[in-house]
Parts: C-alpha cells; structure tokens; sequence
C-alpha cells in the first residue's frame, strides 16, 4: 500500500471512532423524537425505529405542549433575566478588577473565589430559603433571577478577569488618552474583545438558570410560576406513563436551547475553545 | 498587570483625586459584592451558625453546642457509609474520564481543519440539552417494563448472560469479599483456580480496598521515608482508609498496615538497588497498578454481591433493585462525553505542534505510543484541573440522585449521598441544625482535599 | 501648542523603587524633545507621567503653564503614540482614527476631513477601511501616528513608536515623524533607547541615567560637550574610548599618565584641570580622534597599539585596537583606504584637542574639561 493510501485509511478510521462516539451521543435524543410520535403501543411494539408517517401522533406534540409549554415563558424570563444580572453584575467587577492596582484588591477577588468552597450544599438551601422569605420573595420569579445571576457571577468575574488581563493595558491607556471613562472603555474596548468569552459564558449562565431543578421547586408554589424543569417533572410523575407525550415534552423543552446554540454556534465554539485555554 | 494610575501627594487637591477615583472604581464593584454577600456568603454563614442549633426551620429553635458534631462523628455510620458510595462513584469517574481524553486525542489528530470544526460544533450540542431531559430520558430508559435499556439487553441476548452471571458472579465476589477464606471450599475446579488470585489478594492484603491502599502506600513509600515525610497531609487519609480496609479497631489495622508497609518500602528500596534510572517510572507503575486493581475489585465486590433474581423474567427495575442501582449509574451517560472537558483536553493538546508527530513519528514511536508518551502527558493539567472539579463535584452532588431515586436515596439507600443524606435530614427528617452541622463537616473534607491538592497535585499553569 | 515643565518632579513606586528622582525639565512650545537612556532610566515612566497614566509621586507637571497633575489623562489634551502602537483590532483604520474624535462629540463631518486630511498625509488613504491585522507594520504604526495627529492635541507623546520596526523600515519612518513634526509645529516627547533616534530627531535631547537628567542640549552639543562620562559613553556610535589615568601638572602643561605613557593634554578648557592635580581620571576620546601616525615625533601624544580586529565599513573602517596596560579594547574611526593588517602593531595618534577628562572613575565621573559656566540644560 502507498503511504498515501495508509494516509487516507488513518484519516477514515479517525472519521470512524468520533462517528461511533458521537452516534452513541446522539442515540438518546434521536429515540426521543422518534418516540414522541408513537403512542404506548406503538413504543412497546416498536421501540426503536419510527413507524409509517401515516400512523404518526401528532397530538403527543400538543399534548406535551400543553403540559410543557406553559412553563417555557418563566424559564426564558427568568433565564433572560439571571443573564443579564449576571453580566451587569461581572463585567464592571470584573474589569475594575484586572485593570487597577488598589488596597483590597486581592481581598475582593478571593472574595469572589472562595465561594467556590463554601459549605453549601444541601444545608444552604434552607438558609436561602429563609432569605429569600424573608425578602418575601418565595413564589416569585425575581428570587431565581437573583440567585442566578449572583451565582453565575463568580464564574464570570473568575474567567473575565484572565481575558481582560490579556488585552493590552496599552489599549485601556490608548483609550483614556482619547476622552473615555470608565464606561466607555468597558463598552468599546472591553466588550468587543472579549466578545466570544462573553458570549459564552452568558450561555453557559442561561444554561444553567434553565436546567435549575431544586431551587425553582423549593421556592415556587404558584403552578403558574413554574419553570420547566419543574414541569418535566410533574410530567415524569404521572401514575400511568403516555411515553409518547412525556418524549414530546423532553423534546419541547429542549429546543429553545438547540435553537439558541444554532443560532450562536460559531461564537459559542469559539469562546468555549478559548475558555477551555484559559482552564 | 496595570498599573495604578492613582495620583499620589499634591496634598488636599491631590487626596480629593484620589478619593473621587477609588470611589468610582469601588461604586463599580459594590453592585457585585453586594450580591454576592447578600445571596451567597449570608446564607452559608448561616448554615454554619444553624450547625450549632436544634432547629427544624419552623418552632423549635434551640443553641446545643457541638450536639450535632458529636452526632455526626458518633453516632451516625448512615452518614459515613454514604462515603463508601462516592468512592465508588470517583473510581467510576476515573475510567468515565477516559472517553473524552480519548476523543479528544482522535479529534486534535484529525488532519482537516474543517471536520475537526464540524466534530467540535457535533461535540458541543449534547451540552446546550437541558441536562433534565437527558436525565429524565436515561430514567425512562432504565425502566424495567418498556425501558429501552432492557430492549436492548433482550434484543442483544445480554439478558441470558447476565441471567447467568447473576448467579456466577456474586458467588466468585463471596470469595473476594472474604467471606469464603477456605483454599479448597468444594466448588467446582475452575471456580477455585479462577477466584485463587482474589483468595491470595484476600490473604495478603485483606481484601481488595487493602490492595488499593498498599498501591498508595508503595506510591509514596517506596521512593524512601523523605517523600513519605513531605506528603504529611495524606496522613491521616491513609489512616482512615487503612482502619476502613483492615479491620475494625486500631490493633486490627496496625497488625495488617505496619508489615504490608514496610513490604511497600521494602519493594521500593530492591528497586532502587538495583536499578537507579528506571526505578521511580518502575515503582509508580507498579504503584498505581495496585491501586487500580484494587479499585476495581472493590467495585466489582461492593457492586453485586448477592444474586437479585431479577433478570429470569427479562424485566430488571433497575433503579428498583438495591444491587442494580450502581450499575445503572456507572453506566449513566454512555459514551461518557463530557463537552467540557473534550475542548478543554483539546485546548492542552493543541500545544503541541505537528512537528512533534513527525520527530515521535521518525524515532518510530507507535500509536499507543504516541498516546501514552506524548499526548497524555501534555494534558496532564487538564486531567488535573478536571480531577479537581471531579472530586468536588461528587462529593457535593445530591441533585442526580434526588431526581433519580427521591430524598430517600432508591431502594435500601443504595444511591444516598453524602450530599443527599444531608438533604433527606434536612427537607425529610426536619433536623435542619443537623444537616448544617453534615454541611460544615462536608466543607472540611472538601476544604482538606482542596489543600492536598494544591500542595501534592501541582498545577502549573 | 504648549509647553511642557516638570517641577521636581519624582515618581517612587509602592515597592519603594525611586523610577524617577526629583528632575527638572522645560520642554519648549513647539520643540521636538527626546528623552534618550538605557532602559530602567525613568524615561518611560517621566513619559507616562506626562500622560498621566503614571501617578506622580512628588513635585509637579506643567503644560501650557496649567497644573495638570490632578487632571485626568483624557482632559490633558496630548496624545500618545505607544510602542506596540495600541491599535484597536476590532475597528477599521478609519474608526481608529475616529474613536477619539468620536468621544469628543466633533460633527461627523468634521471627522471625516480630518481623517482623510490625516491619511493623505499618511498616505493611508486606501488602507481606510482595512483592520489593522491586515496592515504591515509600517502602517500600523502610521495609522498609530494618524490616531494621534487628527486630534490636533497640545503635544503628542511617543513612546519608543519605532523599536518594533526593522532596520530600514526604521530609517524611512524616522525622516517621516520628524518632517511631519516640523509641518504641525507641535510640541513632541519622545522616549528611545536608541541614541541614533535620539541624535537625529531630538531639537533637544535629554539624556537620563538611574532615574536622573544627566544632560539637556541640542544633539550637537550633547555629542561635543557631554556632561559626563555616562552622556560621554552614551551618546555616539562606536562609543567614546575611556583611556584611566592619573592627571599629571609638568609647571603648566597637563599630560596624564595613561598605561605607562604621559599623554600631553592640547584641549582648550583647561582651566578647571586643577581640581583633579595627582588623581585619577578617566580620558576621553572618540573613535574619529584616533589617528595611524607612522612616525610621530616622541613628544606627541601616541601610544603603540597592536591590532586586534578590522570591520571595514567601505568608506571607513572601525579598528580594535589592544594596548598593554589598557584594561579595555580601543576603537579607532579610519579612512576606508589606509591598509591595516591584523596583528600588527601600530603607532596610534591621540588627538588631545578633542578629548574630556572626567575626574574620578565613576560611572558619572563630570566632565573637567567644559567651557566656563556650561550649563547642564541648556
């Protein structure tokens, strides 16, 4: 065999393992939409591959709209909502952070740090709790908001202060020679260079809002507050399981997600492989 | 690193300057601060006071002491036994790591800029799916009646393999549990030449945890009493293991730990002597070999120990069986990608550049080879990084298994978490004080191997 | 257009590192000033001072007679030119230009000629649009200068704009600032490390050493007068030969003593040699004052030295000579066409008239040999 022709398998072969891997990756999410158009004995006939189109149940959708739909708009405001706190919090913070020498400094950014450490956990949820009744914030949108973006922030200000760091102080210099302030420096030089980071970490921080479970059902009564992580499992705890409708509403709740990362793959991919320089 | 550009001296003038300039930076940051004292430091602060309280968040409110502290480390082998699960789950997540590593190395070899872009694009969206709907779907998946899972298994022919294992296999673990210590117990020929090289672990070492922990100790020992002396820190872990691996009181512990150490050191230094340059690579290997075998029997041994009867009808629940639950959490997550840590793994590799294959390529360094003496040992960091995270991340984690199982922790608390017990005192018991003061020894074990870590675990960035 | 003063002006960083000793320094309306030294001089930061990205420890800046230490960069009205140019990457050449402009509310329409105006003069003009990872560094660095130029400021600032250029690129660059200098007749600071920038763009040149001005004069004078031994040493390229010797009075007519042989002294200023009768100093003596004299008489002052290397430059050539008792190698300047062959030993004329002796064997030794009242800044 030529060198080339060897060249050309290895390369193939490569193609080969991450297809293999990345089939099992998606196997999951494809039978859950092939399932969300069968009905329960359709699936236990034939759980794997999709029926004709004529036999299909459209309803399921419908259905698991119903059930799901309903919650989607307090998880995109409550997630729209935490983003921007967080980011509004994390960027002055941050820039004041990696741009001046002053007393405290160090202070306030192990501040920041530490409470990756903290004790947490379980035992924090009852303290939160109490605070938040006593904000008189229990059953409301706003205390996920809040706890959000505030916990979202140590991640930000953490990976921010790097990328700000690594900009050039010449720049930030340059800038304030020209007349601009605090703000305007943020706006037009920080922001723009630190774009994909930025973006990125205000998905990661939309992500993890969205996929919160235990706070929204600790502090949300109202079933019109509900997010719909909390939905998904009220749908998962019905006594008798349409599998149809409950693969319907996985599939509800997941693509304003996949519909947001297409719309925002090549940044996100970008910033994600920079953060992932940054450890 | 700016410099500061805050104007010093020019007396009253200059100190207004100054003033007026601190003040704004601080106005700039106050907003975040204040959040996060409000919302995260006030609540844990508080916990950490409730440690010291009998409180069940409503009427009864009352200032014990170390009540709850001395509860904890007394009187509660619940909350210690849930430990014996995350050390399971950690060896689990050791191998699960493996995947991404290895995803990683195939895609950074990849020769086309564009399909390594399109495979990192593939890569990233399991990640921007609600980490619920992939949970709830391998829940559904798991269900005993129409699970996929057991679809699969049936369709396959797995099902009739792991019927009959189901019996084989607790009845070789028995051995390796220690609870058979005959040489000779009357079995079948083939069971006792299979299950003698476990009798002889269990001999020599008492049992599988006894073989991980003497890998450790040649790990840190056999190097000479100097290292052993630097790694002060790994004392009294390796005291806890050792009480937990070698009986039940200290004399028990001694008698077995004092000899199997100085066998470690005395492999170590008949290593040493007779060779200088290869040893240490040698001592590590053999070090870590321990350790993995051992991790592995003791999953193997913890995992499935008695027979369930469960897979006769074809039809396991298992997240309803107290012997399946670990299984189907180790298996959680097949192929086991972690986006995350596949970009980050890619990020280290990326330091290394092409003509590093072509020289490794020249001195006829093979595929494995590549692996295992280029690649790998360039990520290091990373693995590190994410060994960090890793460890914190399941010790601290209650949320899966809540989900999954309920506060009650699944059948026979087979999935109770230190993390979830903590929460089942808490939000199922009322003993709030008493899931503060839980939380507070949680946050000195994290605290502890936070330190070991910094100080063993060198990262360099 | 402005002058600039700094007052005892004194930078101490927080580490207690003294950057800057107290100094004094008038820059003149219009006037191209050049702060030239090796690095960690203080050049930089007194440069930074001025912008006020640097906080001044003590004493105090004056430009155009207004205190401006409490006045924050951006109301200083200067511009700044930085060593690795601080483009914007995100935005266009045109939106560099622009960016301040911008901030200072100027109509638009404005902007646009200034910016064009800026560009013809850069010739830019058909890089407008591009982003500066597209541009070479030569246009990076005109585009830096572009930036500066459209905001018409009392002074421009730069620091060392051209030590991230090659060689010739450099050269073009220099003719280029200091023509454009001259066309805007603005007052300009300019921080090298480079004594040939300093030589040929500086109106004035101000030579700094471990935090201190050492000298402040026309180029011309620096090269002719140094102040001392370092502004001696530093200025002028091969570097002055420094000859250690013991100053000698034979009843009126100095010599020093130098390796063994008594060097007569021919310089005009003499008068202050006095000071220094029987003690150690150090003679200086540039490179072109070093002639091949075959036969000099013995009274003169000569000394045998053995030829060591010759790097022929074509219409001149620079000799390293070796003497015994010299601790150092002696640079001479020679005419392209005299033939000098390695190893041998020649007889090397030491025109007197055109050395200093600088008392002592400091770093800073002063020079004794300068006109009566030469000042220090002038």
């Amino acid at each position: 065999m030529s060198p080339q022709r060897i060249r050309t398998l290895k390369e193939l072969a490569k193609h080969a393992i991450l297809l293999g891997i990345l089939f099992f990756s998606f196997v999951p999410f494809a039978l859950m939409l092939v399932i969300s158009f069968k009905d329960n004995d359709q699936f236990v006939a034939n759980p794997w591959l999709p029926d004709a189109i004529s036999s299909w149940h459209w309803e399921n959708w419908i259905k698991g709209w119903n059930t799901v739909g309903p919650y989607i708009a307090n998880s995109i405001v409550t997630s729209l909502g935490a983003v921007i706190l967080c980011l509004a919090l994390a960027i002055p913070a941050s820039y004041v952070i990696a741009r001046y020498r002053f007393r405290g400094r160090e202070l306030v950014y192990y501040g920041f740090i530490l409470t990756m450490f903290l004790p947490g956990g379980a035992a924090a949820l009852v303290t939160t709790f109490k605070m938040m009744s006593s904000l008189s914030l229990v059953n409301s949108l706003w205390a996920l908001v809040i706890l959000g973006g505030v916990g979202g922030q140590i991640s930000c200000i953490f990976i921010l202060r790097q990328f700000i760091e690594d900009i050039p102080k010449e720049l930030f210099e340059s800038a304030e020679m020209d007349g601009a302030g605090h703000f305007r420096q943020m706006w037009s030089i920080m922001l723009p260079l630190s774009g994909p980071i930025l973006g990125t970490l205000a998905i990661m921080n939309f992500l993890g809002t969205w996929n919160n479970l235990i706070m929204p059902m600790i502090l949300l009564r109202d079933d019109a507050k509900l997010t719909i992580p909390v939905g998904l499992m009220r749908l998962d705890g019905e006594y008798v399981k349409m599998w149809g409708e409950l693969m319907a509403g996985y599939s509800i709740a997941a693509i304003p997600l996949v519909v947001l990362f297409l719309f925002s793959t090549r940044m996100f991919v970008r910033g994600l492989t920079a953060g992932a320089v940054k450890g | 690193m700016s410099e500061p550009i805050i104007p010093k001296g020019g007396g009253f003038q200059g100190w207004l300057t100054r003033a007026r300039f601190t003040t704004v930076l601080w106005m700039l940051m106050i907003p975040a601060m204040a959040g996060l004292i409000a919302f995260t430091y006030i609540p844990n602060i508080e916990s950490v006071i409730y440690s010291f309280y009998k409180w069940d968040g409503a009427m009864i409110e009352e200032y014990i002491g170390v009540e709850n502290f001395r509860e904890a480390f007394r009187g509660d082998p619940r909350f210690w036994g849930t430990f014996l699960l995350i050390l399971i789950l950690l060896a689990a997540n050791l191998v699960k790591m493996w995947p991404s590593i290895f995803a990683a190395i195939v895609l950074h070899r990849m020769k086309s800029e564009k399909s390594q872009y399109l495979y990192r694009v593939m890569f990233v969206i399991p990640m921007v799916i609600p980490g619920l709907v992939a949970l709830l779907l391998w829940k559904s998946f798991f269900d005993a009646n129409v699970g996929i899972f057991n679809g699969f298994l049936r369709a396959t022919g797995m099902m009739d393999v792991l019927a009959w294992a189901d019996h084989a296999w607790p009845a070789m673990t028995a051995f390796m549990n220690g609870s058979v210590m005959h040489w000779n117990d009357g079995g079948s020929m083939a069971v006792n030449v299979l299950t003698l090289p476990f009798k002889a672990i269990t001999a020599f070492f008492g049992g599988p945890w006894g073989l991980a922990l003497w890998g450790g100790l040649v790990l840190m020992l056999a190097r000479g009493v100097k290292p052993f002396a630097k790694l002060w820190l790994l004392w009294p872990l390796i005291g806890a293991l050792a009480f937990l691996a070698w009986g039940d009181g200290p004399v028990t512990a001694l008698l077995r730990g004092v000899p199997l150490a100085l066998a470690a050191w005395g492999v170590g230094a008949w290593l040493r002597a007779r060779d200088i340059h290869e040893a240490p690579t040698r001592i590590a290997w053999l070090g870590w070999a321990c350790v993995a075998v051992g991790v592995i029997l003791v999953m193997v041994t913890k995992v499935w120990t008695h027979p369930t009867n469960a897979f006769d009808l074809g039809r396991p629940a298992w997240l309803g069986h107290s012997q399946l639950v670990l299984p189907a959490v180790i298996l959680w997550g097949f192929p086991w990608i972690g986006t995350v840590g596949v970009l980050i793994y890619l990020a280290g590799l990326s330091n290394i550049s092409q003509e590093v294959y072509e020289a490794a390529e020249l001195d006829g360094v093979g595929f494995w080879g590549k692996i295992f003496r280029i690649e790998v040992p360039l990520i290091m960091t990373q693995v590190r990084i994410n060994l960090i995270f890793l460890t914190i991340g399941t010790l601290n984690d209650y949320a899966f298994f809540l989900i999954l199982l309920g506060p009650s922790g699944g059948p026979d608390g087979a999935g109770l978490t230190p993390g979830l017990y903590m929460y089942q005192q808490a939000f199922v018991n009322g003993r709030l004080g008493y899931a503060c003061a839980l939380g507070m020894v949680m946050f000195l074990i994290i605290l502890y191997i936070t330190v070991f870590y910094q100080r063993h675990v060198k990262v360099d960035k | 257009m402005a002058d600039i003063e700094l007052i005892k002006l004194k930078k101490v960083y927080d580490n207690g590192y003294v950057a800057v000793k107290p100094s004094d320094l008038k820059i003149n309306d219009k006037e191209f000033m050049v702060l030239v030294g090796p690095s960690g001089c203080g050049k930089t930061t007194s440069l930074r001072m001025i912008a006020g990205l640097e906080s001044i420890s003590d004493g105090e800046i004056r430009i155009g007679g207004r205190r401006v230490n409490e006045v924050q960069p951006k109301n200083r009205d200067i511009a700044m030119v930085f060593q690795s140019y601080a483009l914007y990457p995100h935005l266009t050449v045109y939106e560099n230009m622009a960016f301040a402009l911008r901030l200072r509310k100027v109509p638009p329409r404005e902007i646009h000629e200034q910016i064009v105006q800026a560009a013809e003069m850069l010739s830019l003009t058909s890089q407008l649009e591009k982003l500066p990872k597209a541009l070479s560094g030569g246009q990076r660095q005109r585009v830096a200068l572009g930036r500066a130029i459209v905001r018409k400021p009392q002074a421009f600032l730069f620091d060392e704009p051209l030590s991230n250029l090659d060689a010739k690129l450099r050269g073009e660059m220099r003719y280029e600032l200091r023509s454009l200098q001259q066309r805007l007749a603005t007052t300009a600071v300019y921080v090298t490390h480079d004594q040939i920038e300093a030589m040929t763009l500086g109106d004035r040149i101000t030579v700094m050493s471990v935090g201190e001005i050492q000298q402040v004069a026309p180029p011309r004078v620096v090269y002719d007068w140094p102040f001392n031994r370092f502004v001696a040493g530093f200025i002028g390229t091969p570097p002055m030969n420094f000859l250690p010797g013991i100053l000698k009075d034979a009843g009126g007519s100095w010599s020093a003593q130098i390796a063994g042989h008594a060097v007569p002294l021919a310089m005009p200023n003499r008068d202050n040699l006095g000071k220094a009768r029987d003690s150690e100093i150090v003679m200086g003596i540039r490179p072109e004052n070093l002639h091949v004299a075959a036969n000099a008489p013995a009274g003169s002052p000569s000394m045998d030295m053995k030829i060591d290397v010759v790097e022929h430059m074509g219409d001149h050539q620079y000799v390293y000579l070796r003497a015994d008792g010299l601790p150092d190698t002696i640079i001479m300047k020679a005419p392209g066409a005299v033939e000098l062959a390695v190893g041998q030993v020649a007889r090397i004329h030491l025109d007197t008239t055109r050395a200093h002796i600088f008392q002592g064997r400091g770093e800073h030794a002063p020079n004794i040999t300068l006109p009566p009242g030469f000042p220090q800044q002038q």
